[in-house]
């Protein structure tokens, strides 16, 4: 059978009325919680997990993919309406959404960005169908050196892209390794670090460490900030673009999906790279590059399709090589595991009805998203008014509801309440939180990887650079590490020169 | 909003220091655990590592940060920060031993008249029906197993 044929048999276990509602429920619960600013993707989706154990494991991931997309979607309409981004990916729309905003055109600006979102996220769906099965066959060659080196450097692209500087990324990374290591070695069934307990042996526990440093960590950091105003929404029929509007935009959404494509494949903060790569071609090739920043159609249209088209995109990594590129997809990768789902080379043979289902209810929570978001936006706005006194308590019992029922473990709770005061100071002093998170989910296979490797080659350590593809990772690694160094020295020197 | 103020290199430098510690803390605990060889590393083997770099990336994070120096201050803990974080510590110790609609009215009512700024007795309000609200969404509704605790019903 060929992709389309599997695509028709996806949209099947898409389109049966339960996971049709929970498509829905989950592109409406991630609008929200993408227009609320500080609740991003990855606080909603790990809300929401533990409510995902009862469902089967496409139903599960075709709920959280649709709160990953609504939440790229609803990101859009504060930046636009309030030049507040809802989410990180949405900083470049506010530029020119809310400069659009100002004179009267929002609803435009909405529109556009919600058309554009629409036919971003349908070209890397595409792309997904087309590059996915290609990637997983080449897969299945690679041996656990090459694994090994695979994830070492999707964890260096990520110390390169992150947003705080490369030697507090490192120990971002280092740390989640570390945290890795708690648990059951699973060579040797040597008990590491768990000091006699038996919840332990499992490992610390994913979705209370990425409620705690995602969840509750911005909420405690939104408690440090003041309340935003709440804006007047658009009416609806403010929201059909003009003619020259259309014509400016078209060819930049077509741009920002092919930037947001790559882009996704690129493991660490991808949605907010591709907005800033798409924003800044657009403003290079446009004839009146002088409009942006002055509410330039093309400067909202390129960059919120780039940021939808990420979203596919990053599937790839995540379902074909069982690497999550972003810390959202490592939510993914969580609920396909507790589901006994592995994702990677092997998963479309295996679990076809997930792997196809979920692109099949990528396509269709595009179309609910565009249908939700133009004529709902006025309800999605009127969330804002909601004070944070009242939401951040609510969200926090959800915090400890969503920890407590995966296990029923105070130590869970323990967990909770420690990574959010860790996940809030880190974050005050600008270490970003999500390579930690990238690390302890990739911890325990690279360190497999790592060791069998190591075991099938009687301790030579060439393994890792043999066959070719070890070799094409171990260039890319280098170029990686030789950037990395090259950043982290021009860092000491600027510093050393500004120090008095 | 007030709360504790510290220049952002010495906090920066505070947190390097800590990773470092973490990293000191993690080689000794690897420390008994088999490390095996180069060639066939055992169970201690990458805690040990790890506990190494991070010492290091720790240490190397705190000397940036004292080489920045630039004055910049961060506001840290708020009031408000503060007692939603010392609530939700209590709530999550007392959330199985005392059940979770005693422990969530609780929670809510502190957190309602603290942050909302409510009145007492309308916080005490909001709080205890919230919680009745959640235990018939996620209790009885969507079927999570909720902690009963002292809670008869």
């Amino acid at each position: 059978m060929d992709s389309l044929g599997y695509l028709m048999d996806g949209f099947a276990v898409a389109f049966t009325a339960r996971n049709l509602l929970l498509c829905f429920v989950g592109c409406l619960w991630g609008t929200a919680v993408g227009v609320l600013p500080g609740l991003g993707p990855l606080a909603g989706m790990a809300l929401l997990l533990p409510l995902t154990f009862k469902l089967d494991p496409a139903g599960a991931v075709i709920m959280l993919a649709g709160i990953f997309n609504g939440a790229m979607y609803g990101g859009s309409t504060t930046s636009i309406l309030m030049r507040i981004p809802g989410e990180a990916a949405s900083v470049v729309t506010c530029i020119d959404g809310y400069e659009m905003a100002k004179r009267g055109r929002a609803g435009a600006a909405l529109t556009l960005s919600a058309v554009g979102s629409f036919v971003g996220g349908t070209i890397s769906i595409v792309g997904l169908m087309a590059v996915g099965p290609l990637l997983a066959d080449a897969m299945l060659s690679v041996g656990p050196a090459a694994e090994f080196v695979l994830m070492l450097t999707a964890l260096l692209v990520v110390s390169v892209v992150s947003s705080s500087p490369p030697v507090k990324t490192l120990a971002m990374i280092v740390l989640g390794l570390a945290l890795g290591t708690v648990g059951m070695d699973q060579l040797t069934a040597w008990p590491r670090f768990t000091f006699g307990s038996l919840d332990l042996t499992d490992g610390l526990n994913f979705v209370a460490l990425s409620i705690g440093l995602f969840g509750v960590s911005e909420i405690l950091l939104n408690l440090d900030e003041a309340t935003p105003a709440v804006p007047k929404a658009p009416r609806l029929r403010e929201m059909l673009p003009t003619a020259q509007e259309i014509r400016e935009a078209a060819p930049a959404v077509l741009r920002g999906s092919g930037v947001g494509f790559l882009f996704g494949l690129v493991p660490g903060v991808s949605h907010i790279i591709s907005t800033f790569v798409s924003y800044a071609i657009e403003k290079k090739i446009s004839k009146t590059p002088e409009k942006f920043g002055h509410g330039a159609v093309a400067g909202v249209a390129g960059p919120e399709t780039a940021n939808n088209a990420t979203t596919g995109a990053s599937m790839i990594p995540l379902l074909v090589l069982g690497i999550p590129a972003i810390p959202a997809t490592a939510i993914l990768l969580s609920a396909l595991l507790i589901h006994g789902v592995q994702p990677g080379p092997l998963l479309m043979s295996e679990h076809p009805q997930v792997f196809w289902g979920l692109i099949a209810s990528l396509y269709l929570g595009n179309a609910i998203l565009v249908i939700l978001n133009l004529p709902l936006v006025s309800i999605f706005v009127s969330l804002l008014r909601t004070p944070m006194g009242v939401l951040a308590p609510l969200v926090l019992v959800v915090c400890l509801i969503g920890v407590y029922s995966l296990k029923a473990s105070p130590l869970d709770l323990a967990i909770l309440v420690a990574a959010g005061v860790g996940g809030y100071l880190l974050r005050k002093f600008s270490y970003d939180v999500a390579p930690l998170l990238l690390a302890f989910v990739l911890g325990d296979r690279m360190e497999l990887s790592f060791r069998r490797a190591l075991t099938i080659s009687d301790g030579d350590w060439w393994v890792f650079v043999q066959g070719p593809a070890a070799r094409v990772f171990l260039v890319v690694l280098a170029l990686i590490g030789g950037l990395q160094l090259a950043a982290m020295l021009l860092g000491w020197r600027r510093t050393g020169a500004a120090a008095p | 909003m007030a709360g504790l103020s510290l220049p952002r290199w010495a906090g920066d430098a505070a947190v390097g220091v800590a990773l470092s510690g973490a990293g000191v803390a993690l080689a000794i605990l690897a420390w008994p655990i088999p490390r095996g060889s180069v060639g066939n590393p055992g169970p201690g083997f990458m805690p040990f590592v790890l506990g190494l770099a991070l010492v290091g990336l720790g240490l190397a994070c705190a000397v940036r940060a004292l080489r920045e120096h630039d004055g910049a201050a961060v506001a840290l803990a708020s009031r408000k920060t503060a007692v939603c974080l010392l609530t939700l510590l209590a709530a999550a110790l007392a959330f199985i031993p005392l059940g979770f609609v005693p422990t969530v009215a609780v929670m809510l009512s502190i957190l309602f008249a603290v942050l909302a700024e409510k009145p007492w007795w309308r916080a005490v309000l909001y709080g205890c029906g919230a919680s009745l609200a959640l235990d018939a969404v996620f209790e009885r509704v969507l079927g999570l197993g909720l902690p009963a605790g002292i809670w008869p019903f």
